[in-house]
Parts: C-alpha cells; sequence; structure tokens
C-alpha cells in the first residue's frame, strides 16, 4: 500500500485489502463488524438470521465434505436430529425456505444501509 | 437499489463518486433476488415435469409424419433419461446442492459490494483509524 502514487490509490488498494480480509469472515462475524462498527442494528436473533447461518454451514459440508455432517457443523448449529457422518437431508422445501431466509436477511442489511448512508432507492431515484 | 444522494457529503467527508459502487453493489442485490426467482420457477418446473411424467410415457400418438415419429421418440428418451435421474436422486439432489451454494456466493458477492460501497462514503478520519489498528498490529508483529 506504501507503494501507492496517490491518495485515491491508497484508498482503493486499503478498501480492497480490508473487504477482502472481511469476506474471510463468518456470517455472525460480518453482521457483528456491521452492527458494531457502522452503526447497524441487524437482528441476530430471528428465524432469517439464524437459518442463514445455518444455511452457510450447509454450504461448507457440501464444498468441503461431501453433504456429510461433521462435528463442527454440530457445534455451529442448533439442531439434534443429526449425527456427524450421514448425508444432510437437502430437501426441496429446506432449500427454498432458507433461501428465502437469505434473502431476507439481505434486505434487511439493504434497507439499513439505505438508512444509514442517506441512500436513496433505485425506485426513487427514478422519480 | 443502493444509490447515494448527490448533496448528503458532510463537509469533512473525503468524498470519493460512489458510482462504481454503488452500481456494484444494486447489481449484486438484483442478482441475487433473480437467483431467487429462478430458484421457484426451477421449483415448479421439477415438480410440473415429475408429476407429469407418467402421463407423457403412455401417451400413444398416432404420428403419420416420419419426422414427427422420430420427434416424439427423442422427446420420450429425454423424458425417461430425466426420468431415471430423477430416480436415482443424483439430479435434483445436484441441483439443490448448486442452488444452495449459489445463492451463498452471490450473497457474499453483495456483502462485498456493499462494503466497498461502506468504505466509499467513509471519512477520512475513520479512514486514519483503521489504518492506525493496521500499523498497531504490523509493530506488534515486528517487536
Amino acid at each position: 500500500m506504501l507503494d501507492a502514487d496517490s491518495l485515491d490509490e491508497f484508498i482503493h488498494s486499503f478498501t480492497a485489502r480490508r473487504v477482502d480480509q472481511l469476506g474471510r469472515k463468518s456470517l455472525s462475524e460480518l453482521i457483528v463488524y456491521l452492527n458494531e462498527r457502522h452503526g447497524f442494528s441487524v437482528n441476530t436473533e430471528n428465524e432469517a438470521f439464524s437459518q442463514s447461518k445455518e444455511l452457510f454451514q450447509v454450504r461448507h459440508i457440501i464444498v468441503h465434505n461431501g453433504r456429510r455432517v461433521s462435528h463442527s457443523f454440530l457445534n455451529r448449529i442448533d439442531r439434534d436430529d443429526l449425527e456427524v457422518g450421514q448425508e444432510f437431508p437437502l430437501s426441496m422445501e429446506y432449500v427454498t425456505s432458507r433461501t428465502t431466509c437469505l434473502a431476507t436477511l439481505a434486505k434487511e442489511i439493504d434497507d439499513q444501509a439505505i438508512d444509514k448512508f442517506d441512500l436513496t432507492t433505485e425506485e426513487e431515484r427514478e422519480w | 437499489m443502493v444509490t447515494r444522494q448527490s448533496n448528503s457529503a458532510p463537509h469533512n467527508t473525503l468524498y470519493r463518486s460512489p458510482e462504481p459502487h454503488k452500481m456494484a453493489c444494486t447489481k449484486q442485490l438484483n442478482r441475487f433476488k433473480q437467483r431467487q426467482a429462478n430458484l421457484l420457477n426451477f421449483v415448479s418446473l421439477y415438480q410440473s415435469l415429475y408429476i407429469n411424467l407418467p402421463h407423457i410415457r403412455d401417451l400413444r400418438p398416432e404420428l403419420e409424419d416420419p419426422e414427427d415419429r422420430k420427434l416424439w421418440n427423442e422427446l420420450l428418451k429425454a423424458a425417461n433419461t430425466y426420468d431415471e435421474q430423477v430416480e436415482m436422486g443424483i439430479f435434483p439432489i445436484m441441483t439443490r446442492e448448486m442452488y444452495v451454494t449459489r445463492n451463498i456466493d452471490i450473497f457474499n458477492d453483495y456483502i462485498a459490494s456493499l462494503l466497498t460501497l461502506i468504505y466509499s462514503v467513509q471519512t477520512l478520519s475513520e479512514l486514519v483509524e483503521s489504518l492506525r489498528s493496521d500499523l498497531m498490529k504490523c509493530s506488534m508483529l515486528t517487536a
């Protein structure tokens, strides 16, 4: 970063680096960052958050463990109906309902970003 | 979805045009929403095909044109192949996995765009504060 030729270049480099660092954090850590650092108040006690968090963990075992339940998976989610080694039961109903929770969480974050940074929406801009 | 009001930058803010960032943010969120819609469309299509397959197979259309018969046989062959995949569970599971991972990836892209937007509207003092914490870590590592 010290090789930057201008302030803009430095900020661009700094931003890219910081976003990359944050991208490696878990969903819970990201929400804590938004809430504590930027004054968001994303609710982590509701179904949208807990189900989204579970979906991230499901994604993790799909990519890294052949969709099989692991010890760390069970430690990170609140489920007592699964056993280590079994394939995670991935029904279409599950996929649909959880990704809807993810969309709900994304909308909550987006709405708060609009409020926090005094942003307008595309719809408002059209007027 | 997300755009910045042109006259809202505080006087002491290091204000740079957030246009590229807000467009990226908007694009990612719209992609995310489109994928959600695609998923619902897929579920509907999958259920419709699965329910109707036995009826399609039982049909014995009287087709005189050889080209029509050929087309029908190809359609039936494709339907049978699809049915085998459904029975083996490969097709639906792969698709469900694909949609889970793809939705998470798109959500992560959205968050990255949002964070970039946030940094683009941060004040210079906040950036310096963040930089100071980085430098503190560096000095601790080299101590």
